[in-house]
């Protein structure tokens, strides 16, 4: 019996070490976005952006804080959520033929104008 | 079955050391499938523990004597509902114990951990098998419970009496506990180092996460510790400074550094390499802890005084320390911070002192603790540092902490202009005069109590003022004033669920301060019929009764008690002699309300029918053992993820972008 018992606690952790390395059931699957990436880096700084604005109008909302001084926190959150999206298409630009260049002007305004739609429907809180 | 779960350890610690191996190598490799099968052998490894400690927990149930560490930490006479306890009461089974717990939590947090930081998640693995690995070779060849004994003995040793108590069901597992889950934020910060993504703040949601979930087990054990010391121990108090007491607290208070300095590094992209700093300082603190906890050097109460293997976990340690810091250095160029400080009036300021204030007391009770055998090294006598020493010293900067706490959460981020001080802490600061002045007023004239309750006012006010101010801003939109109440805390869980933990925090100083300073302590010999009075409480001795079990000899007292003219009840402190090991275990009696406990404790009963007790009052003691549960509500608040599904969230627009690691070829 413990023999038995013994080869069954044996051969279970064995199964499980051994079925990813011969059925490559991890290297199948689509490659996972690196954690380290430009995009995953400039989704970071985004929300760290928003979230700082969201706690500016949160502060000014109770009021912790002046106007001068919400109205100074907004516009750095505001300038680095426009910044993450600079980088954004500069990255893209690397990439881009110099028509896409072209596009990529055109592409600024309407990010630009989706931000600011997107940051006055906003619910903040 | 004893066999069995020796098969168990020796396979659990093969399979560690397969996943230690594999893990850094499908790192290295960047091969994937070899990153899941070290993975998948680091899971096989919590059931087989399971197996292992089901194996020594139902010997201690069948009294198996054969099986060394059950003889030497049980008896026939123990209550069989006492072989959890039995099982962790020594040092062999609280490494198994630690080994199991660590299994399991390190289990759940790689599977997070490969799923937000998929080319991180293989090195942390490693490093977590790594200390798995070291505490399955410490059980398998320095102290395995599952040892046995050629002949098998007729009864046991017994368990320490001291560990005969409700308390230590749940205070040394959380401590163990607490002490272990350290290496999760460090197995995944050092992880994120090796991987080279530690420099765009990859780790810090995930190092943030397992920090707070080692914080709050770690505060859970020093607050039960604090708990049955008060209780069982007999002597009226619940903190001595006692090196295993301190070696607890170090780590505490380096894991608080790390969890508030997390945020700014997540808010701000700033300290991070000080976030790295400080978690391998709380890695080398919880394992200096688990030194002097298992046979160090420094004499303490309730360290494992059997256990010389002490050396090994300093030797561990050091190699621990030497390697994070190599690692650290390697990777410098890569910790710079994203931006400076703005204003030294914000946030980040506020944080960085506070970070500091609790590194000071983590190394002067370092000092303190490890003094004797610098004392010794130096003339030959060993000169230990007692609670004077603590008390003045820490007692300053944790009042400054406290004060900190006030000021510091009301900051804005980034910088505040006189106008936003005066908004915040105006109203704070009138407080704290008033509870200064009433103070003096009601005739507390000792400076520090004084400087407690102010600093504790400016706290208690700024938590206050927050969530009236935010209720209020949420009832002025038209919802009504409960569920302005709710929502505000449920819709920004950090920061309320920090100012709860703030409160509760509060609550311990103000029941620490006025315990230390206003306790009444007086002792009596009394023989039955005797009556005695102290402050406002009349207690009358009425007799004592005596039982003999198997294992000892139980005295206890039987005492009326009246506070004023309101009659209490009977209560009845005991004490029990444990013959067959030379203790004599003493329990008092305690009567709480929430301004101050009455504890009666015996000191001695004498053949003439006289007893020496000793008779205490301590002021609101019960504020904080009230404070648990305080704070593990507001640290859970803290940690429930923020449920903005059904918010409109703005999505950084989805393009094509560079996918590869920065920094790195493609």
């Amino acid at each position: 019996m413990l023999v038995v018992s013994a080869i069954i606690i044996s051969v279970i952790p064995a199964i499980l070490i051994a079925y990813p390395v011969i059925k490559k059931i991890a290297s199948r699957a689509p490659l996972p976005e690196d954690e380290s990436s430009l995009r995953a880096d400039l989704e970071r700084r985004w929300e760290s952006a928003l979230e700082g604005i969201r706690h500016a109008e949160l502060e000014m909302s109770i009021g912790n804080v002046s106007e001068s001084d919400y109205l100074w926190l907004k516009q750095v959150h505001m300038a680095e959520a426009a910044n993450v999206l600079k980088t954004l298409e500069i990255s893209a630009e690397k990439e881009r033929s110099l028509i896409e260049e072209i596009s990529s002007a055109a592409n600024t305004r309407s990010l630009d104008s989706s931000f600011k739609n997107a940051h006055e429907k906003e619910d903040w809180d | 079955m004893v066999e069995l779960g020796q098969i168990a350890l020796i396979l659990s610690f093969m399979m560690a050391g397969y996943s230690t191996i594999v893990g850094f190598a499908g790192g290295m490799l960047n091969g994937r499938d070899l990153a899941a099968s070290a993975r998948w052998g680091f899971y096989s490894i919590s059931p087989l523990l399971l197996l292992a400690t089901a194996a020594l927990i139902y010997a201690f149930v069948i009294n198996d004597f054969s099986v060394k560490y059950v003889a030497e930490n049980s008896n026939i006479a123990m209550p069989k509902a006492y072989a959890w306890v039995a099982f962790y009461s020594g040092n062999a089974g609280s490494l198994l114990y630690i080994s199991l717990a660590f299994s399991i939590m390190a289990g759940i947090a790689i599977r997070i951990v490969n799923s937000k930081l998929p080319y991180t998640s293989p090195y942390a693995l490693g490093v977590m098998s790594m200390v798995l690995l070291f505490f399955l070779a410490v059980i398998l060849f320095l102290a395995n419970p599952l040892d046995q004994h050629q002949v098998p003995l007729e009864d046991g040793q017994g368990m320490n009496p001291l560990l005969i108590h409700f308390g230590m069901f749940i205070h040394p597992p959380f401590q163990m506990l607490g002490l272990i889950s350290v290496a999760l934020p460090f197995s995944i910060a050092i992880g994120a180092l090796l991987a080279g993504r530690g420099g765009r703040d990859e780790w810090v949601d995930q190092g943030r996460l397992w920090g707070m979930v080692s914080w709050l087990l770690l505060t859970t054990g020093l607050l039960l510790g604090a708990w049955w010391a008060y209780t069982i121990l007999g002597w009226g108090g619940y903190w001595a400074w006692d090196p295993v007491e301190n070696s607890a607290l170090m780590p505490w208070l380096a894991m608080t550094a790390f969890v508030h300095s997390i945020m700014v590094q997540k808010r701000r992209g700033m300290f991070r390499m000080w976030n790295m700093v400080l978690i391998i300082v709380s890695f080398a603190m919880a394992q200096m802890g688990m030194f002097i906890n298992r046979g160090g050097p420094v004499p303490s109460v309730h360290s494992f005084a059997e256990s010389t293997m002490g050396w090994v976990f300093l030797a561990v340690m050091a190699a621990t320390l030497f390697i994070s810091v190599a690692i650290f250095i390697f990777r410098y160029d890569t910790l710079k911070s994203r931006s400076g400080l703005d204003s030294i009036i914000s946030r980040e300021s506020a944080f960085l002192a506070q970070n500091v204030l609790f590194l000071l007391i983590a190394l002067v009770t370092l000092w303190g603790t490890i003094f004797p055998i610098f004392s010794e090294a130096v003339d030959d006598t060993t000169m230990t540092i007692g609670q004077p020493f603590f008390n003045k010293v820490n007692g300053p900067l944790m009042l400054l902490l406290i004060l900190l706490m006030g000021i510091g959460p009301v900051l804005p981020w980034r910088k505040a202009g006189w106008v936003s001080i005066n908004k915040m802490l105006r109203l704070p600061f009138v407080v704290a005069s008033l509870v200064l002045i009433s103070s003096l007023i009601s005739g507390i004239t000792q400076y520090w109590v004084l400087i407690s309750f102010v600093v504790c006012s400016v706290s208690i006010t700024t938590v206050c003022q927050e969530l009236i101010r935010g209720t209020r801003s949420r009832h002025s939109h038209g919802e009504n004033w409960v569920l302005s109440f709710f929502s505000l805390i449920g819709a920004n869980r950090p920061r309320y669920g920090g100012y709860i933990v703030h409160l509760s925090i509060v609550m311990l100083a103000i029941g620490i301060t006025a315990s230390s300073f206003y306790d009444v302590q007086k002792d009596v010999v009394m023989k039955p019929g005797d009556s005695e009075v102290l402050g406002k409480y009349t207690f009358k001795y009425i007799d004592v009764s005596e039982k003999t079990y198997s294992d000892r000899m139980e005295e206890t007292a039987k005492f009326q008690v009246w506070s004023g003219d309101n009659y209490i009840g009977y209560m009845y402190p005991y004490r029990a002699v444990y013959p067959e090991f030379q203790i004599a275990a003493t329990r008092g009696a305690i009567h709480s309300t929430i301004l101050e406990d009455f504890y009666l404790v015996p000191s001695e009963f004498q053949e003439d029918g006289q007893a020496v007790f000793r008779v205490l009052i301590n002021p609101l003691v019960l504020w904080m053992w009230a404070a648990g549960p305080v704070l593990i509500l507001g640290t859970l608040i803290s940690l429930s993820p923020n449920n903005r599904g059904h918010r409109k969230r703005v999505s950084l627009p989805s393009m094509d972008v560079d996918q590869s690691p920065l920094g790195r070829a493609k």
